[in-house]
């Protein structure tokens, strides 16, 4: 089954094509310009954790890297070189106007807000998973980046490189199977530790009762905190562990859903929708940190289907199930010559894979600030389904929850005085 | 009185209340409620709130009563009790348990001294306060704690009259109180506030100047009685102008802002103005980025209006505005603007085809499919090559097999690209039929999408190249043959093998031969085709169909490679060693340990010694069989090396015996090192193995501490002996 392009998504395609906007002035060459192969320049915003791997992302020079902790800075300024700069306020790092391409491997409480700040600072922006902590901050990132005409990248890519970890196989194999109606329709993809995925969510596990402490010197935490909510200083609250706290993140959702939910978004061919109905299975949360859950569950309106198994209950799931067959952890399958029918058949759509190219030729990234809106969606959905605890049903294009004000006002959250969500 | 002991006092009095409030509960415990969080199911859960909704507000205010501020007690039930409760009294259709619940909450919130607290149940109220939390949450907004968490829960509460209750309390606010407020303002769209906000706009306070511009682009213009307000209008526009570069883009960009919000109110032509007023803002040094959000802002204002600017823009002379308009001319839908990007396709300049193209990748529109044909035979390839992409369905697949025999190489590889995504089963013998026209790149090009696809309908095309003149191509046909014959072709293959005079050629062909062959049911039929031609194969090939029998398997095939690890020619004797090494069933165990032990070349002997641990190892023998194994192949192992290896495989045999074997090589200068460090693995827990437990492992244990240099590991091996019984 070879999905058509819509009127529709032709034109969200054209409005991400308006990325095109503005070329950074080293890319168009001219008179005394550098060729952009030596000349796209980079700055990383967050440089503790994952930051650290950023420094040397991509291909592209490093001129600058921002922390609010003086650690964290130090360490990124001996690792980047004499040339490299170092902030402890990103803005400064916007105003360069020597600087291409924003990494912002920060806590997600701030990927929304930087991002959007980089968009309109007329930067391309490299953005760590989850793109956002809200539906509607991961909306409206996607808005700045189209009207800005910037470049968009999610820092994960097993829609299109690699294997899909217990798949032992690029999902490409999986969706081709899919868009040639192989395995049939609809489809349910169960995504858990049998599978090889695992959510961790033991590990982002968020503390009550914390005792405040001392804020650690050359550690700017009401900086750190930013737009979330204010709490007093606990270390467990910050560095490492921050994703058990909702305030900044979503538990093991956060971190590792879009690592597992993109690719089946991609594989379902659900970059332009999201789920109508939403169930989670879960002991109660609490009101500030996250807890383990068991099973979530979401439904599109043609009947697919997502299961997050959270406690490993289904140990025999497939991965991916259809009326006419099945696909099981390293690609096993019931269809007989599975590979070798996949062999024989068209392969989906090419992607651009390259982040530096797609900002050299302004063509949309794989995973861009549409689909990867919609894949982050996904998480928040269930993040959302979790803290409630009770079935919701969701119109995607609206991008509310029907009859539930509670679970609305989950989809947009203030941010403290100072902050705002760009302009 | 200092601040501690109004604390304290404050504390006395609220844990009087919170007696007070037990007994008061109605005819509900709130302990043994809270005794039950977290619940850990939905069904547990909501038998809680059930029951504490009974209790009635009393019930809910007792819960609330236990609440400390962070580190001064342990109030987690209480926190998950109402968090919980908060979401679960806001479920839908459950309007009287919500307002019992907002009401007792709103009466804790009077009650409580501690700000953490009183923040922490505005929190609650985000989630589950109504209009009647109006008046009580303006009460906190006196409190410069409280204005942030009392503005979130109004702003997330959205009563009628919000801003009513804001607007005078930002009069008294100052600093981040200020701000709060200030956006809640905008975010409400208040026009009330205007005035007020025009005024911050312009005042000294960095911090309150931005959120004001902010709020008023989101107010937008204000309508009175017999007039429109459009100062909110004029101060962005002033602060478009005034400020450092950072605070003049952010007005800027409000500014644009406000432009929708013009176009919103229908003063279409106002917006469009301030659009174009950005526009000319972007063209100051280091504004350029300005410029796309103002022509997007444009378009979405004016709608095909805007076309005739955007058109200007596209044919400027500065190729940033063109390639933004370009792309904002392509996001509108129509007639005109479709008409305006044909033009551009047929004679744009390059660059702008090339970002067009692009752009239309996976649009698929028929609108452009002439336009884009047109390109695909222009001059410059990188215009070609960005018209390659957006081709669609049978007749894209069409003309890409049309650009085939004149592509470059870049373009080939992009051609191959788009074809793969595009062809399917059908379309084989048509891109096949290009083989015969096709320069020699192309074709190799074209014998690997037949290849990537098991083009098996081709497989005479294929056969065919793989007898070109040109070296690549019939290297690229071999290569083919592997996924396009049937066990049919396997002579026409061999023969092929057999005859080619190039190694990379023949490696290939080979590498089909067995590709093809493997899939026959029969080892001794798999490996037939290869031992037909064995005996009398010129020697340099030999060497090669030895090196492809462990792959086809059977015992003829073993026999065959057994044989010829003792032959005469030194190529043949190491590609028969190989072959021995590398046969992946047990069947060859016994053969190649009986080689180990009598043959002379040490690279050999140890080639054989590892492949025979590997297969020991991968045999699932019981573990005194594998011991058995292991101390027949250290009996044959001349060196260390192999030694070595043979020993640190015991690490798999978790027994008394394999220690006991290790034991004997504790006293072997060369070997002391290998043998204590695998037997620390064998004789001490790690992880869910629990060691050898045996009293007769302590000797043993005893004489590995005595020669483990490694203090840790040492300490280890003491700690385990010290759990071990003596005999």
């Amino acid at each position: 089954m070879r999905t058509s392009i819509t009127r529709r998504s032709f034109l969200q395609r054209a409005a991400a094509a308006a990325a095109f906007s503005i070329v950074p002035r080293a890319v168009l060459g001219g008179p005394g310009y550098t060729p952009p192969s030596e000349r796209l320049t980079k700055a990383v915003i967050g440089v503790g954790g994952m930051g650290m791997g950023h420094l040397d992302m991509g291909g592209t020079k490093l001129l600058a890297v921002c922390d609010v902790d003086e650690g964290h800075l130090k360490a990124a300024l001996a690792k980047g070189g004499p040339d490299v700069k170092g902030y402890r306020d990103f803005r400064e790092v916007l105003a360069r106007p020597d600087i291409d391409i924003i990494h912002i491997p920060t806590p997600p409480h701030w990927h929304a807000l930087i991002s959007i700040a980089a968009a309109e600072a007329g930067k391309d922006i490299w953005c760590e998973k989850p793109m956002a902590r809200t539906i509607g901050e991961s909306r409206q990132v996607k808005a700045a980046v189209l009207r800005h005409g910037r470049m968009f990248r999610l820092n994960t890519w097993f829609r299109f490189e690699g294997s899909l970890y217990g798949m032992n196989t690029p999902p490409r194999m999986i969706k081709k199977a899919v868009m040639h109606g192989l395995l049939g329709w609809p489809l349910k993809v169960t995504v858990g530790a049998h599978q090889g995925f695992n959510w961790k969510l033991e590990l982002w596990q968020g503390q009550t009762g914390l005792k405040p402490e001392t804020v650690p010197a050359g550690f700017d935490y009401d900086f750190w905190l930013g737009p979330a909510p204010w709490k007093p200083y606990a270390r467990h609250r910050t560095h490492q562990s921050f994703r058990g706290y909702w305030d900044y993140d979503g538990g093991g959702l956060g971190d590792m859903g879009m690592h597992y939910l993109d690719p089946v978004q991609y594989i379902l061919d659900k970059d332009d929708t999201s789920p109508v109905v939403i169930e989670a299975d879960t002991p109660l949360q609490h009101p500030d940190a996250a807890r383990p859950w068991r099973r979530i569950r979401m439904r599109y309106a043609d009947g697919c289907e997502i299961i997050l198994d959270g406690d490993n209950s289904l140990k025999d799931a497939p991965y991916i199930e259809g009326p006419n067959g099945k696909i099981f952890k390293n690609f096993k399958s019931d269809i007989a010559n599975l590979e070798q029918q996949l062999r024989e058949l068209p392969e989906p759509a090419p992607q651009q894979t390259d982040f530096a190219d797609a900002v050299r030729r302004r063509i949309p990234f794989a995973l861009n600030e549409s689909n990867g809106h919609r894949s982050c969606t996904l998480v928040n959905l269930a993040v959302i389904a979790v803290r409630l605890g009770r079935p919701l049903r969701y119109d995607p294009v609206a991008e509310q929850f029907i009859g539930d004000e509670a679970a609305n006002r989950l989809i947009d959250q203030p941010m403290r005085a100072s902050w705002s969500l760009g302009t | 009185m200092t601040a501690p002991v109004f604390r304290r006092m404050a504390w006395q009095g609220l844990a009087l209340g919170l007696l007070v409030g037990q007994a008061l509960a109605g005819n509900v415990e709130v302990k043994p409620l809270l005794a039950r969080m977290p619940a850990r199911t939905a069904a547990e859960e909501q038998a809680v709130f059930g029951e504490l909704i009974k209790g009635g507000p009393e019930a809910v205010q007792a819960v609330c009563a236990k609440l400390a501020p962070p580190g001064k007690g342990g109030d987690s039930s209480a926190r998950y009790l109402l968090g919980g409760l908060a979401f679960y009294a806001a479920r839908p259709g459950a309007e009287a348990e919500r307002r019992l619940c907002s009401d007792a909450m709103l009466e804790a919130l009077r009650k409580v001294p501690d700000p953490e607290i009183k923040s922490f149940l505005l929190g609650l109220l985000r989630w589950c306060g109504g209009p009647e939390c109006l008046a009580p949450l303006g009460v906190c907004l006196r409190e410069p704690n409280l204005v942030e968490p009392a503005t979130q829960a109004l702003l997330a509460i959205r009563a009628p009259g919000t801003a009513a209750v804001l607007l005078p309390a930002l009069k008294k606010a100052r600093g981040n109180e200020a701000v709060t407020l200030v956006k809640a303002l905008g975010e409400l769209r208040a026009p009330p506030a205007v005035p007020a906000l025009v005024e911050l706009a312009a005042g000294a306070d960095a911090d309150l100047r931005p959120a004001a511009l902010r709020a008023l682009a989101e107010i937008g213009p204000r309508e009175r009685l017999l007039w429109t307000d459009y100062s909110a209008g004029d101060a962005l526009r002033r602060a478009c102008r005034t400020g450092d570069a950072r605070e003049k883009a952010l007005a800027a960009n409000l500014y644009l802002r406000y432009a929708r919000r013009l176009a919103e109110y229908g003063a279409r032509a106002r917006g469009a103005a301030v659009c174009r007023e950005v526009l000319a803002l972007g063209a100051a040094p280091g504004a350029a980025h300005l410029r796309p959000a103002a022509l997007n802002t444009l378009a979405a204002v004016c709608g095909e209006q805007a076309i005739p600017d955007l058109v200007a823009a596209v044919n400027s002379s500065n190729r940033t505005d063109s390639v933004s308009a370009l792309h904002t001319l392509l996001a509108m839908p129509g007639a005109q603007s479709t008409g305006a990007l044909n033009q551009i396709l047929a004679s744009g300049p390059d660059h702008l085809r090339i970002a067009l193209l692009n752009a239309l990748a996976g649009a698929n529109s028929p609108a452009f499919s002439g336009a884009v044909a047109a390109n695909l035979k222009h001059s410059d390839v990188d215009v070609r090559t960005a018209a390659i992409q957006t081709l669609h369905g049978k007749q894209g697949l069409a003309s890409l097999l049309d650009l085939l025999p004149s592509a470059s190489a870049d373009e080939l590889l992009e051609l191959k690209k788009h074809i793969l995504a595009l062809a399917d089963k059908k379309d084989l013998p048509d891109i096949a039929a290009v083989l015969a026209k096709a320069p020699a790149l192309a074709q190799v090009v074209i014998l690997d999408i037949l290849s990537q696809r098991r083009a098996i309908a081709c497989v005479t095309v294929v056969l065919g190249a793989a007898a070109s003149a040109d070296p690549a191509v019939r290297l690229a046909a071999m290569k083919a043959l592997g996924t396009t014959a049937a066990p049919a072709q396997l002579p026409q293959m061999m023969a092929l093998a057999l005859k080619s005079t190039a190694a990379d050629e023949q490696a290939a062909a080979l590498r089909a031969v067995v590709a093809v062959a493997k899939v026959l049911p029969e080892a001794e039929q798999r490996a037939g085709m290869v031992l037909d031609v064995y005996p009398n194969a010129p020697a340099g090939i030999k060497a090669q169909l030895l090196g492809v029998l462990p792959e086809l398997g059977g015992q003829q095939a073993l026999e065959t490679v057994t044989g010829a690890v003792t032959g005469p020619e030194d190529s043949i004797r190491n590609a028969a060693v190989g072959a021995l090494a590398n046969w992946p069933d047990q069947a060859a165990a016994a053969t190649m340990l009986q080689a180990a032990a009598v043959i002379t070349n040490l690279t050999h002997q140890a080639l054989l010694l590892r492949g025979f641990v590997r297969l020991v190892r991968e045999s699932g023998q019981p573990d005194t069989a594998k011991l058995g194994r292991y101390q027949e192949a250290l009996a044959a192992a001349r060196r260390s090396d192999e030694k070595k290896i043979i020993l640190g495989a015991l690490v798999d045999v978790k027994t008394l015996a394999a220690l006991q074997l290790l034991d004997k090589y504790l006293d072997d200068p060369e070997l002391r090192d290998e043998a204590a460090s695998v037997a620390v693995l064998v004789a001490c827990p790690e992880g869910n193995y629990k060691g050898l437990t045996d009293p007769a492992a302590r000797p043993v244990l005893v004489r590995m501490a005595g020669v483990i240099k490694d203090e840790p590991v040492r300490k280890k091996v003491e700690a385990h002996l010290a759990g071990i019984k003596k005999e």
